[in-house]
């Protein structure tokens, strides 16, 4: 079952991370807040597994990253997209709902029958 | 993404590393806090913290594969396995990389010699476009031209492109208020340098107009001799100093990277030509030696043709000399070494290639055990589907990584190998023979490496993919027994390395013996209390024949009344080292040979007692007397050969011998007939015939002293002999004053560094093949612990178990002396091709090699086959 949630998550961390920046340059600590905020905290996911993902996305040139200073006022790299990465989100948010849409009305069809 | 950063995240930087660093820090950092700030203490929070980030590491390997291409993630994975399982067997690891560096070392340390040598070009502008000219005679392929045939040859050089000339000259060096000194000049033409393309450090090259007899006393200074004999001083351009007796200025110096020790690295002093009246009409003597750069359109074709029409031209206007020359070009950079040094050159880098592949086979062996011991492993992953490729991948990966650290060290045994090289050359005259280790070199080493790591895990390779995968693992946790298969696969390797050694080991045994009995053979000579030197009179001083006559009348008279000097000599050469003078002979009252087909005959000239200074004995006839002068008769003293060969059955005592000159035969009375004498160099052959005229009667500027002592120190009566010449003229150069003893080993270093290669190479070869029959025969035993405890419970005595061992190790040893044998015999011939001039005993070297392997194959077994005679039975079997 662990593992079943894993994979789900990994297929939409990326979206939930390029969802999150589209509102502006942020650090690795406030997009786990906010992904967490936003789900309501139904989405529970070891928040360090967010690091693989931005550079992961950072390497396919989705978002571009910039040392700053935080409101505590340390360092921390903040991330913002690209314009490459606002083209991915739009894809990636049709490509959800059609999908979802598709799951929903196969379970729908199943409940139904 | 710029390709610079792709580049970059190819390789796991430091500031990157840290910069992930912070920033995971920091994620943590606020975690904690949060924690903090809901009532937690430091260190619960910093607990808490870590658990809700999750596993540290493993994102941090996440995020470095993210920054790799995903092969390259895989790679790296791949390598950190090899790693690991390399550093749980370090004892296999530090002998596999200890032979990877002596086996890859020998092997770059002689390609580094090769490419020294033969490889890397000269020091000149654009070297490739060089070639050296020869006129080749039916003696001498190599000839030099005349000075006349030069002039005529000028006058067409325009078609050809630059053809700039040189002639080696002695030059007697005097500087104000220091002792002479004998050096190697040459003369050359005032184009010489700009067609080398090198350009003097200080001041400037010769001018067309100091090629004129006249204005011909200008000097230009290799670099070695601007800092030994001008200590490196600058003012040294205008300097004036007397050369041959007469005054010269210096007007420049030459770039330390001109003299290259392989081709006339050993020339101090340059002079313009300054062709003399008597020169210009000169036919017959060839003097001049040529380098040319043809033009760049012309092809190799174009150039040899216009080189045959000069030679078709000068044979036709001055036939009686150049009838059967021909000119031909050979590129310069291919003539610093000749056709048998190239090959002995890459029979050294060849024969280091045996020792790799001995090294090779073991490691193979030691691989291929382990691979066994891993066997259950290997079916493992093949059962769960792994392909071959990923089954060798493995071990592919831990060959790759010993041999590159093996080739890391190699290049450091390398290092050490060309040190000493340079060292063992370095001659009398401190002519540093260099030997660099460049990119041609390092490239070597690595292709060498990866040709090693490749070649010593096909064995195992070859065995994983083969493996049985259910007999593997129906086998239990038990090491799989290995099949007859892989112990053949074994023997074969063991096999091949005595074959190998047994080569090697022929082939330095059977060079060195040549070489001792050639430098310890005294024919027709004594070197035992003989102190010889190199004297060179200066023609100012000594313009005519008879002031050279006086001289060396005073000079015998002189050490021969020294302290412990019984007699002394001088003479053109001596018997121990090559003569160069060969001349042209007929005997007297004979059919004359057709001309050009007269045969060669070494001549020396010698004062009277040269023959019991020597050693060399007069066997009939008389030697010569202080009667025999230029007024009287001429006289010659031939060898047996030549008597032999000139007056078969007969006596050739009063028989007329005769000189070809160029209008006919200057003859002499044969006085008596000598022992033949050999020189002590193996690999250069001499005309067997060779005479002797009285020094008397063929004076010249150059001369050998020799002083035979009743055995007194000679560290006494060198100094003695030194201030006798001096005291007989301050300005006269003495060079190379030494015992014969020490002239004959000073001139066979090279020989002797080439013997210092072989043997080392051989030792190393004969060392890992003990080694490996050594670990081989041991893990037999190992695997046939039960086997031998079965025979010693049913009744076997031990010395049979040991019996049983020695012999499965002597008969590997035997069937590899049996194929090496054949191979030292080809060796041998080689040898024999290389160095006409050694005697090598092959068949009784060949057999001695083959017992001395046998008797190491021995002893390699016997150690491990006590092992096996200390097996208890119950153990033995209660492990089974």
């Amino acid at each position: 079952m662990e593992k079943v949630r894993k994979e789900l998550l990994q297929g939409t961390l990326d979206l939930l991370v390029l969802k999150t920046l589209a509102t502006g340059s942020l650090h690795g600590w406030d997009i786990a807040k906010r992904i967490a905020v936003v789900s309501n905290n139904r989405l529970s996911l070891k928040q360090g597994s967010l690091y693989p993902a931005l550079h992961r996305l950072e390497g396919r040139n989705w978002i571009e990253a910039e040392w700053g200073v935080s409101d505590a006022g340390r360092s921390a790299k903040f991330y913002k997209l690209t314009p490459k990465g606002k083209k991915q989100l739009t894809e990636e948010k049709d490509h959800w709902h059609s999908f979802a849409a598709a799951m929903a009305s196969v379970l729908g069809m199943e409940e139904s029958s | 993404m710029t390709i610079r950063k792709k580049l970059g995240r190819l390789f796991r930087s430091r500031r990157q590393e840290l910069e992930m660093e912070t920033e995971l820090q920091f994620h943590l950092n606020q975690l904690a806090e949060e924690f903090m700030a809901e009532g937690l203490d430091r260190e619960s929070a910093e607990r808490a913290a870590k658990k809700e980030f999750g596993p540290m590491a493993v994102y941090k390997e996440q995020i470095w594969d993210s920054w790799r291409p995903p092969a390259l993630a895989d790679i790296h994975r791949s390598f950190q396995l090899a790693l690991r399982s390399l550093r749980r067997s370090p004892g296999f690891t530090a002998i596999a990389i200890l032979t990877l560096a002596l086996g890859i070392g020998a092997n770059t340390g002689m390609f580094s010699v090769m490419n020294s040598i033969m490889i890397r070009p000269l020091p000149y502008g654009n070297s490739e476009g060089l070639d050296r000219i020869y006129r080749a005679t039916p003696e001498n392929p190599k000839g030099a031209i005349s000075p006349a045939d030069l002039l005529d040859l000028r006058q067409e050089a325009e078609a050809y492109g630059e053809i700039a000339v040189y002639a080696y000259v002695d030059m007697t060096i005097v500087q104000p208020g220091k002792p002479a000194d004998l050096t190697h000049g040459i003369r050359v033409s005032s184009n010489y340098f700009d067609t080398l393309q090198v350009t003097p450090i200080l001041g400037r090259s010769f001018s067309l107009e100091e090629e004129i007899l006249g204005n011909h006393r200008v000097l230009l200074l290799s670099y070695a001799t601007w800092q030994r004999q001008f200590g490196g001083e600058f003012d040294v351009i205008g300097r004036t100093v007397r050369v041959n007796g007469e005054p010269h200025e210096i007007i420049g110096v030459l770039p330390e990277s001109y003299s290259d020790w392989r081709y006339m690295g050993h020339v101090d002093i340059f002079r313009p030509l300054g062709l003399t009246p008597e020169e210009t009409q000169e036919r017959a003597e060839t003097t001049m030696h040529l380098i040319g750069r043809p033009h760049p359109h012309l092809d190799r074709e174009e150039s040899h043709t216009f080189l045959s029409a000069i030679s078709e031209k000068l044979a036709g206007t001055h036939p009686e000399v150049n009838e059967g020359s021909y000119w031909w070009a050979q590129p310069l950079n291919l003539i610093v070494a000749d056709a048998p040094s190239r090959g002995v050159l890459s029979m050294i880098v060849g024969l280091s290639g045996f020792v790799l592949l001995i090294g090779c086979s073991n490691l193979a062996n030691l691989m291929l055990a382990r691979t066994i011991a891993r066997s259950r492993e290997f079916a493992m992953r093949s059962a769960l589907g792994a392909s071959r490729l990923q089954l060798l991948k493995p071990l592919v990966l831990e060959a790759l990584i010993l041999s590159l650290m093996g080739g890391v060290l190699a290049v450091l045994v390398a290092v050490w190998v060309t040190d000493w090289l340079t060292l063992a050359s370095t001659n009398l005259e401190g002519d540093v023979a260099a030997f660099y280790l460049d990119w041609r070199v390092l490239a070597w080493a690595l292709a060498a490496s990866v040709a090693t790591a490749i070649a010593f895990s096909l064995a195992p390779g070859l065995f994983a993919m083969r493996i049985d995968v259910n007999e593997a693992l129906k086998s239990g946790g038990r090491t799989v027994s290995p099949g007859r298969g892989h112990q053949r696969l074994s023997k074969i390797l063991i096999i091949g390395q005595f074959a190998m050694a047994m080569i090697l080991l022929a082939g330095a045994a059977l060079y060195g013996k040549g070489l001792h009995d050639a430098t310890s053979r005294r024919f027709g000579w004594d070197s035992q209390n003989l102190i010889t030197g190199q004297i060179l009179l200066p023609e100012g001083t000594y313009p005519d024949q008879e002031s050279i006559r006086v001289f060396h009348q005073e000079t015998l008279e002189k050490l021969e009344a020294l302290p412990g000097a019984v007699s002394a000599s001088i003479s053109y050469y001596n018997p121990f080292l090559p003569w160069h003078n060969p001349q042209r002979f007929v005997p007297g009252g004979k059919n004359l040979p057709e001309p050009g087909r007269e045969p060669l005959v070494e001549v020396n000239a010698v004062t009277p007692r040269y023959f019991e200074t020597m050693g060399t004995p007069v066997h009939t006839g008389r030697g010569f007397l202080d009667s025999d002068t230029l007024n009287s008769p001429k006289v010659f003293i031939i060898n047996q050969y030549m008597a032999e060969a000139f007056f078969p059955g007969e006596n050739p005592i009063g028989q007329q011998v005769g000189a070809v000159d160029e209008s006919g035969y200057i003859w002499g009375e044969v006085v008596g007939v000598a022992s033949n004498v050999q020189s002590v160099f193996p690999d250069t052959q001499q005309w067997r015939y060779q005479l002797y005229t009285p020094m008397a009667q063929a004076l010249e500027h150059r001369g050998e002293i020799a002083v035979k002592t009743n055995g007194a120190d000679p560290e006494m009566l060198l100094p003695l002999i030194r201030q006798t010449m001096t005291e007989m003229d301050p300005d006269l150069p003495l060079r190379y004053l030494r015992t014969a003893d020490t002239a004959v080993e000073d001139d066979t270093y090279q020989q002797r560094v080439l013997y210092g290669i072989l043997s080392g190479l051989a030792y190393l070869g004969l060392g890992l093949a003990a080694l490996g029959i050594y670990g081989v025969i041991s893990r037999t035993i190992v695997l046939r612990t039960g086997e031998f405890g079965i025979r010693l419970a049913i009744g076997a005595r031990v010395h049979h178990i040991m019996r049983m061992v020695l012999i499965s190790g002597l008969k590997l040893s035997l069937a590899g002396a049996g194929i090496g044998i054949a191979g030292a015999y080809g060796f041998a011939h080689l040898i024999v091709m290389a160095f006409p001039g050694l005697n090598l005993d092959i068949v009784p070297v060949i057999f001695g090699t083959a017992l001395v392997l046998i008797f190491v194959s021995l002893a390699a077994s016997f150690l491990p086959s006590r092992r096996a005679s200390r097996i208890s039975p119950t153990e033995a079997l209660r492990a089974e």
